[in-house]
């Protein structure tokens, strides 16, 4: 007999977690009831008020792991590059029942939120609760959280309860890039995807700060931080020498495979052509 | 055992949580409005409104209805609304075969009843989650916005 748990409080979820650690968190329900693996428990906490607020915190927005895409997206603090992934997510009807934690813990490589969340750096809050009854918090960044295929860090009892976007008002005054590539416009699972964050100085042309990650390319949604780095401070000429020999670590880096739903080759040669496209807008101002 | 409002009236379901709403809406209920297309959320012939959201009730986990309202195109079809909509269905050719005309219906409802005045592109992302396979879907535009205009003052 499946276990079934409706907690109406984050400590009573939290509680169910500690002594029934296999029971699998379910918010919408949108990824559980395709993949129809039958857990020995479910925990539905879409009834969890504690986790449906988003809210900042000093300089960090908190979004509450129970909040659908649909209300996200009403959400004035949260930034567009993300809104961007969020409004190409499946159709209406799964917007109203799925949620960013969600796409998180499904750890899908084709997941449409993820290469914006590593690009801005985002972080999940877990949370479990102690023998004692004590609840203990901590933070991890998505690309560390994600190790692989629907494959999480994640320890026995605990609960993602919030997805952190650290320092947002800066990422907000970036300018964004956000690209995917689909079957078809609504309800498709990406063929690739492409996200990108560019910061230029006031009155400067130098690129100050600049940020990409591609899904559906590999294991886990890729990022290379030392690749960035090799182009900022730089403009003009330099600017795009740099950005060319970028691309061509990028051809050697992005290992893509072949599937039903696009090939290696394909997926390969347009996450290229679009970070060549975006790296050019970047150095351009035209972002 | 899970308990929430079905077309109105307070219902409660002898399931444990974790059975689709759309197997416990045809099998306890009867409710055969909503069809099972693809089962997998993608074709939208489930759709049902929960709390007058688009649901797609093939994936939706009965738990998550608990002390919800969840409105089927049953419930629905005793609507005024509903009966614009029906009207326009028809005029405009925008039924074949049916299967998809209760998801579409809901689909088009929960459009309207946020946005009673869509326009083309507005209509064409409110029922991207719904397939049709007869139409070609320019039917089920034309309906939908003729319904908006003639059933001005109901949305």
């Amino acid at each position: 007999m499946v276990r079934t748990y409706f907690p109406k409080t984050l400590s009573e979820a939290l509680k169910i977690l500690r002594d029934d650690p296999a029971a699998m968190p379910v918010a919408g329900g949108t990824d559980v009831m395709v993949a129809k693996k039958p857990a020995e428990a479910f925990i539905y906490i879409s009834s969890v008020p504690e986790i449906k607020e988003t809210c900042m915190k000093g300089q960090d927005l908190f979004i509450g792991a129970g909040e659908v895409y649909r209300d996200l997206l009403e959400e004035p603090d949260i930034p567009e590059l993300l809104k961007a992934a969020m409004k190409e997510v499946a159709s209406p009807a799964i917007r109203n029942a799925g949620t960013l934690a969600g796409n998180i813990c499904n750890a899908s490589p084709a997941g449409d939120t993820l290469p914006p969340l590593y690009c801005m750096d985002a972080e999940v809050l877990l949370s479990h609760m102690e023998a004692d009854g004590s609840v203990k918090e901590r933070r991890a960044r998505v690309c560390e959280f994600i190790t692989g295929i629907r494959k999480l860090d994640i320890r026995p009892g605990e609960l993602v309860t919030a997805v952190i976007i650290p320092g947002v008002r800066e990422i907000r005054g970036m300018k964004m890039y956000y690209e995917k590539v689909g079957a078809r416009k609504s309800e498709a699972i990406s063929k690739l995807s492409f996200a990108g964050l560019c910061k230029r100085e006031e009155g400067d042309s130098a690129v100050a700060d600049i940020r990409f990650a591609f899904g559906s390319v590999g294991i886990t949604v890729v990022r290379r931080p030392e690749e960035e780095q090799k182009l900022k401070g730089l403009s003009g000429d330099a600017y795009r020498e740099a950005a060319d020999s970028v691309v061509k670590d990028l051809s050697e880096i992005l290992k893509p495979i072949d599937d039903q739903r696009s090939t290696a080759k394909y997926r390969k040669q347009v996450s290229l052509n679009i970070l060549s496209d975006f790296l050019g807008k970047a150095g351009e101002g035209s972002l | 055992m899970v308990s929430f409002i079905l077309n109105g009236e307070k219902v409660q379901s002898s399931g444990s949580g974790q059975e689709r709403l759309l197997d416990v809406l045809r099998k306890e209920f009867s409710l055969t409005g909503p069809k099972e297309g693809c089962g997998e959320g993608e074709c939208g012939a489930c759709a049902v409104l929960v709390d007058g959201r688009l649901m797609n009730s093939c994936i939706t986990p009965l738990a998550n209805v608990e002390g919800r309202e969840v409105m089927t195109i049953e419930g629905y079809s005793k609507t005024e609304r509903y009966k614009v909509l029906e009207r326009c269905f028809a005029e405009e050719g925008a039924v074949q075969c049916g299967f998809c005309t209760p998801g579409m219906t809901m689909a088009a409802e929960s459009l309207l009843s946020s946005n009673p005045e869509p326009d083309d592109g507005e209509i064409r992302l409110a029922i991207s989650g719904n397939l049709c396979r007869c139409t070609g879907y320019n039917m089920i535009i034309n309906a939908i916005r003729k319904a908006s205009k003639e059933g001005k003052g109901l949305w």
